[in-house]
C-alpha cells in the first residue's frame, strides 16, 4: 500500500516541476493528488494500471477526471461517492482556485527575483546657469546580480516549491474537509431517516391514544401525554431536517457548486467492516500502526514538507545574502556624456557600493529571525501531527468499539427486547403501548449508532488528515457483511412471523384437548445478531488503552 | 398402576427411599400418585387411603410400633403444565411434598432431612403435640442447618385434614413451594368411597422466568391445586352414586371460594376433623381461608362438572392486571400502520378476550419463553379458557372402584344438552326493563 504512495509522490514531485500553464498544473494537482493519495474509484475507474504509479499515466487522467465530475454535477444524478466529491472540490472550489491564482502571483515574483535585472536605462538633462544643457544617456546594470545569479536561481526555485507544498497543503485539507462534510451530510440525512420513524411511531402511540379514548377507557391527561409525545418528536423532526440542509450547504460550499443544485450523495453511511473494527495483530483494517503512520506523516505531509522546503529556502537566502553583502552592490554601466559646449564623452562607469559600514546586517538578522520563526514553526507542526495522530488513532478505536457495542450488543440486545414485548402483548401481560415505545427506544438508540459511525469516518478523516494522505487509503472496501442503518431499520423479519408451536403430549387431560403453545426455548434466542462469533475480539478490542 | 403398587409395596419401600434421596436436588415431581402404599387391602389398613391428585403418599416403615417417616427438603424442577417448569423447593422430590397419612392414636416418627443450603423447619399445621414438636424455628425447636436431619415424634390425638410446612423463612420457603398435606383416618372407618386432597397456592412466577419470586404479597401469575394449573390439574373421577370427599387446604396467600358444579355438596370437616352430621352445611361454594382446610363431601352424578375457585382471576394463567382495556378499541386502520413497524402486531380485546386463546391455539403468537397462555384448555366443544384452579370432576357410572384414571369426556344422552336454535340477532323478543 505505502509503496504505491511512495510511487505517486514520485508522480505529484514530476508534475509539480513541469512548467506549465496554470490550469494545466492546476489539473495535474488533482490527477496526481487523487491517484496517489490513493483514489480508489478513480484509479479503478479510469485506468486500473495508474496505480503502478508511472507519470504518463496520471498526465492521460487528467481529462476523464475533469469530465467525469462535469458530468456527474451537470447531468447525472447518480449520488456522490466520497472520491467523486473529492474531485469535484479539487475543480471547483473556490478557495482552493484563489490559492492556485496565488500561486501564481508568488511564482511571478519568485522568478522576478532570479533573473538578473533588466538593464537600466537613464536620460538626464542638466539645466547650466550659461543656458546650455548637459544631457547624459547611461545604461547600468547589476554586477551583483550576475555574481549571485546561480545561488538566487536556487533560492528561488526552493522559494517555488516551498509556495507549490503550501498549495498542495491546500488541496489535502480541501480533500479532507470533502471527505469530513461527506460524512457529516450523510450522517445528518441518516439521523433525519431515524427522526422520521421516531416520529412516525410517536404518530401512532397518539392515534392509538385516540382510539382508546374515543372508547372511553384512556384518561385525558393520558391524552395530552401522547399528543405532547407527537409533537415533541415533530419537532426533533424539524430540527433534523435543518440540520440536513445546513450540512449539504457546508458540503457545497467545499464542492463548490450551490446546495440547491441537484447533487445528491449516497444514502447510507458505510459501515466500516470486521477488518476495520477488529485489530488483528495490532492492525486494523488498512491502518498501519502508529509508528509507521508517524514516519509517513514525516514524508507525506506537504505542510511539513513546506515548512522543511521554506527553512531551506530561508537558509538559501541567508547565504546568498551575505554572498551579496560580502560583494556589496556594483553597478556596471556605460554613460555618454554630451557636455554642453557639444563634447561627447564616452565610456564604462562603475559604481560599487563598498560593504564597508554596512554588510546588510539588518536583513542578515531578519532573515535569521524568520529562520528561527520557521524553525520553531516546524516544530510546533511536528508536535502538532504527533498529537493528531494520536488522538485520532484513539478516536477510530474508540469510535470502532462503540459500534462493535452497537454491532453485538446494544442492537441485538434492543431487537431482542421488542421481540420479546411483543410475545409479552400477545400473552396479554402487557398492552400495546409498551411495544410501541420499546420500538421507539429501538428506534432512539440507532441515533447513537449513527453518531457512533460518523464519529468513525470523521476520526479516520482526521487520521488521514494527520498522516497527509487521502482518507480513502484507510477505507477497507471489501464486503464487511456487517448491518447498515438500513438493515435496522427495517422490521426485524423473525418478530412475530408464526413460530412452529411445540405441542405437548398433554397427559393429564384427554384428547381433544389441545395443550398450550408452548415455544421451544429455542426459538426464543432468534436475536439478529452476529455477535457469538466476535465476542472475544470485543473484549480485547475494548481491552486496548 | 398394579405393578407400581407393587413396587412400592411394603417390601419396596427403603428402595423408594433411597431413589428418593439420590435424586435429590434435581428429583422431577413426576411421581405417579398412588393412593395406596402398601399392598395391604383398606380393611387391613383399616382406613380409605387418602388420592392427592398429581401428587403422592409418602411411605413409612413400622419400626417398634412407630411409624417412621422420611422428609427431605430440597431444591427440585418442577412443572406447572406443560409449557412451564421452575426451580422451586419442596420434599421428596416434589411440591407439594408427599401426602402423609396415618391413623389417629398412631405414635409417629418423621425425620427431617435438610437439602436446602438454609435452615428449615417443619411445623404440623393443627396437629395437638408436644409444644417442642410444634416446629416453629426459634421458638420451639433449633432450626435444622443444611445437611442436619431432626426426628419429630408424636402420638396423633386427632382425625382430619391437617397440612405441614416450613416455619422457617417461612415466606421464601413457602413461595417456592414447601408444603405438603397431613391426613389422619380416625380409628373408625368413615363411609367416604373416594378420598381425594388438594393443596391451593399462588405462585409468582413472572412470565418468561423460571422461578417463583418470594417477594410477591398479592400479584401472583399462577395459581394451582397440588401445585399444578389447567391444564395440568388431574381430574376428580368418581363413579356414579359414590360418596366423594374431596379435603382442600390452603397455604397460599389468598382465600379461595372453591365451587364445584352440578351438586350441592356438605362442607363436613376441617382442621378439627369430620364434623358431626348436624354441624354440616350445604353450599356450592365454600371459602377455604388461608391456613385453613375443609373437607367437602357430595354423593357422584354423571357428567364432566367444573371444580375450581370462583376468583375468575385465580382460573386463569399469566395474564397482566396493568394493562390498558382494549375492551371497544376499535383499531383498524391504526393496527396495519402498526404492523408496518412491527409485523405480526395484532391488536386483541375489542370484542372480549375470547378471540385471545384462538389466536395462541393457532401458533402465530408465541408468548414469552416458559409461560402459560392466560386462558388455554380445550374440552368436546371448544376452547374451556380457563387456567390456574379449575378441574373437572368426572362422574361415569361405569368406573371400577380402583380406577382413578381419566374417563374422556361425557357423552350426555340425547336432549339433555344445550343446543342452538337460531343464528338470527333478532331472534324473538327478549324483554328488557321498561325505562
Ligand atoms: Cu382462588
Amino acid at each position: 500500500m505505502f509503496y504505491r504512495i511512495d510511487k505517486g509522490l514520485d508522480v505529484k514531485k514530476k508534475s509539480i516541476r513541469t512548467n506549465s500553464l496554470p490550469w494545466v498544473r492546476a489539473m495535474l494537482v488533482i490527477a496526481a493528488t487523487s491517484s496517489i493519495l490513493g483514489c480508489a474509484s478513480f484509479a479503478t475507474n479510469n485506468a486500473k494500471n495508474s496505480s503502478k504509479g508511472s507519470t504518463t499515466n496520471s498526465a492521460i487522467a487528467i481529462t476523464p477526471a475533469a469530465a467525469l465530475a462535469h458530468r456527474v454535477l451537470i447531468e447525472d444524478e447518480t449520488p456522490l461517492s466520497a472520491d467523486k466529491a473529492v474531485q469535484i472540490a479539487l475543480i471547483n472550489n473556490q478557495n482552493l482556485a484563489a490559492v492556485y491564482a496565488e500561486l501564481g502571483f508568488a511564482k511571478a515574483e519568485v522568478f522576478a527575483g532570479a533573473r538578473i535585472r533588466n538593464p537600466l536605462l537613464s536620460f538626464s538633462q542638466l539645466d547650466s546657469n550659461a543656458g546650455i544643457d548637459q544631457i547624459v544617456w547611461g545604461i547600468s546594470t547589476s554586477l551583483t546580480d550576475l555574481i549571485t545569479l546561480r545561488s538566487r536561481k536556487k533560492l528561488a526555485a526552493t522559494q517555488a516549491l516551498a509556495i507549490e507544498q503550501k498549495v498542495q497543503a491546500y488541496a489535502m485539507a480541501t480533500q479532507a474537509q470533502t471527505y469530513q462534510h461527506y460524512y457529516q451530510y450523510l450522517a445528518s440525512k441518516q439521523r433525519l431517516q431515524v427522526f422520521e420513524e421516531i416520529s412516525a411511531i410517536s404518530d401512532l402511540i397518539l392515534e392509538t391514544t385516540q382510539r382508546y379514548s374515543d372508547a372511553g377507557n384512556v384518561t385525558a391527561l393520558e391524552l395530552a401525554e401522547a399528543k405532547i409525545q407527537a409533537s415533541e418528536a415533530k419537532l426533533a423532526l424539524l430540527n433534523a431536517g435543518a440540520a440536513v440542509l445546513v450540512a449539504r450547504t457546508k458540503m457545497s460550499e467545499v464542492l463548490g457548486v450551490r446546495a440547491s443544485q441537484n447533487w445528491q450523495i449516497a444514502k447510507q453511511l458505510p459501515i466500516p467492516n470486521k477488518a476495520s473494527l477488529y485489530p488483528t495483530d495490532g492492525e486494523l483494517g488498512k491502518i498501519p500502526a502508529r509508528d509507521t503512520l508517524l514516519r509517513q506523516a514525516l514524508e507525506q505531509r506537504l505542510d511539513l514538507q513546506a515548512a522543511q522546503t521554506k527553512i531551506a529556502a530561508l537558509k538559501l537566502q541567508l547565504k546568498s545574502h551575505s554572498l551579496e553583502n560580502k560583494v556589496g552592490d556594483i553597478e556596471l554601466g556605460a554613460e555618454r556624456e554630451r557636455e554642453a559646449d557639444g563634447e561627447r564623452l564616452t565610456g564604462p562607469n562603475v559604481e560599487w557600493e563598498v560593504p564597508l559600514f554596512s554588510q546588510g546586517q539588518e536583513d542578515q538578522l531578519k532573515i535569521n529571525a524568520e529562520l528561527e520563526i520557521a524553525q520553531a514553526q516546524l516544530r510546533q507542526l511536528a508536535l502538532e501531527l504527533d498529537n493528531a495522530v494520536a488522538m485520532a488513532l484513539a478516536g477510530r478505536e474508540n469510535s470502532a468499539n462503540k459500534i462493535i457495542q452497537y454491532q453485538n450488543h446494544l442492537l441485538p440486545a434492543q431487537a431482542n427486547a421488542v421481540a420479546r414485548t411483543q410475545e409479552e402483548q400477545f400473552f396479554m401481560l402487557i398492552g400495546v403501548f409498551e411495544v410501541l415505545q420499546s420500538k421507539k427506544q429501538q428506534y432512539q438508540s440507532l441515533l447513537g449508532y449513527v453518531d457512533a459511525v460518523e464519529e468513525y469516518w470523521l476520526a479516520n478523516t482526521a487520521l488521514a488528515k494527520a498522516v497527509g494522505v487521502s482518507p480513502n487509503i484507510f477505507i477497507d472496501e471489501s464486503n464487511n457483511g456487517s448491518r447498515g442503518l438500513e438493515d435496522y431499520l427495517q422490521p426485524d423479519p423473525g418478530t412475530g412471523s408464526p413460530k412452529k408451536s411445540h405441542k405437548h403430549q398433554h397427559h393429564d387431560m384427554h384428547k381433544p384437548q389441545t395443550g398450550p403453545a408452548t415455544p421451544t426455548h429455542a426459538n426464543h434466542n432468534q436475536a439478529p445478531d452476529n455477535h457469538a462469533s466476535h465476542k472475544n475480539h470485543t473484549q480485547s478490542a475494548s481491552a486496548k488503552p | 398402576m398394579t405393578s407400581r403398587r407393587n413396587f412400592l409395596g411394603f417390601s419396596g419401600m427403603s428402595a423408594v427411599l433411597s431413589t428418593v434421596a439420590a435424586t435429590s436436588a434435581q428429583a422431577k415431581s413426576t411421581v405417579t400418585p398412588d393412593t395406596n402404599m402398601s399392598n395391604k387391602s383398606n380393611k387391613e389398613l383399616g382406613y380409605n387411603p387418602v388420592r392427592t391428585p398429581n401428587g403422592w403418599t409418602l411411605p413409612y416403615t413400622e419400626k417398634d410400633g412407630v411409624k417412621e417417616f422420611h422428609l427431605i427438603a430440597e431444591e427440585i424442577e418442577h412443572e406447572f403444565a406443560p409449557g412451564s417448569t421452575a426451580k422451586c423447593w419442596g420434599y421428596n422430590g416434589t411440591t407439594p411434598g408427599p401426602t402423609i397419612e396415618a391413623v389417629e392414636g398412631d405414635r409417629v416418627r418423621i425425620l427431617v432431612t435438610n437439602s436446602l443450603k438454609e435452615h428449615t423447619t417443619v411445623h404440623w399445621h393443627g396437629l395437638i403435640l408436644p409444644s417442642g414438636m410444634d416446629g416453629v424455628g426459634g421458638l420451639s425447636q433449633p432450626q435444622i442447618a443444611p445437611g442436619e436431619t431432626f426426628a419429630y415424634e408424636f402420638e396423633l390425638k386427632q382425625n382430619g385434614t391437617h397440612m405441614y410446612h416450613p416455619h422457617a423463612d417461612e415466606m421464601t420457603q413457602m413461595a417456592l413451594g414447601m408444603m405438603g398435606m397431613f391426613i389422619i383416618h380416625p380409628k373408625e372407618p368413615e363411609p367416604i368411597d373416594r378420598d381425594y386432597c388438594l393443596l391451593t397456592h399462588n405462585w409468582a412466577m413472572h412470565p418468561g422466568t423460571s422461578r417463583p419470586d418470594p417477594s410477591v404479597m398479592v400479584d401472583f401469575d399462577l395459581w394451582s391445586f397440588n401445585s399444578k394449573v389447567f391444564p395440568a390439574i388431574e381430574s376428580i373421577v368418581a363413579r356414579t352414586g359414590e360418596r366423594v370427599r374431596i379435603r382442600i387446604g390452603n397455604l397460599s396467600m389468598w382465600n379461595h371460594p372453591i365451587h364445584l358444579h352440578g351438586t350441592s355438596f356438605n362442607v363436613t370437616g376441617s382442621d378439627g376433623g369430620r364434623w358431626p352430621k348436624s354441624a354440616w352445611r350445604s353450599e356450592s361454594t365454600e371459602i377455604v381461608g388461608v391456613g385453613q382446610t375443609r373437607d367437602i363431601e357430595f354423593v357422584a352424578t354423571p357428567g364432566d362438572w367444573a371444580f375450581h375457585c370462583h376468583m375468575s382471576h385465580h382460573t386463569m394463567n399469566a395474564m397482566g392486571h396493568d394493562i390498558p382495556n382494549p375492551t371497544g378499541v376499535n383499531m383498524r386502520g391504526v393496527e396495519e400502520k402498526i404492523r408496518d413497524h412491527l409485523p405480526g402486531f395484532m391488536a386483541m380485546g375489542e370484542n372480549g378476550m375470547a378471540e385471545h386463546q384462538q389466536h395462541i391455539d393457532a401458533g402465530h403468537h408465541p408468548g414469552p419463553a416458559n409461560t402459560l397462555p392466560m386462558m388455554t384448555g380445550s374440552g368436546p366443544y371448544g376452547p374451556i379458557e380457563m387456567g390456574g384452579m379449575f378441574t373437572t370432576v368426572k362422574v361415569r357410572d361405569d368406573i371400577a372402584p380402583n380406577d382413578f384414571s381419566d374417563p374422556g369426556w361425557y357423552n350426555p344422552p340425547a336432549n339433555t344438552i344445550a343446543k342452538r336454535i337460531s343464528r338470527n340477532p333478532n331472534y324473538g323478543n327478549p324483554p328488557r326493563k321498561p325505562s
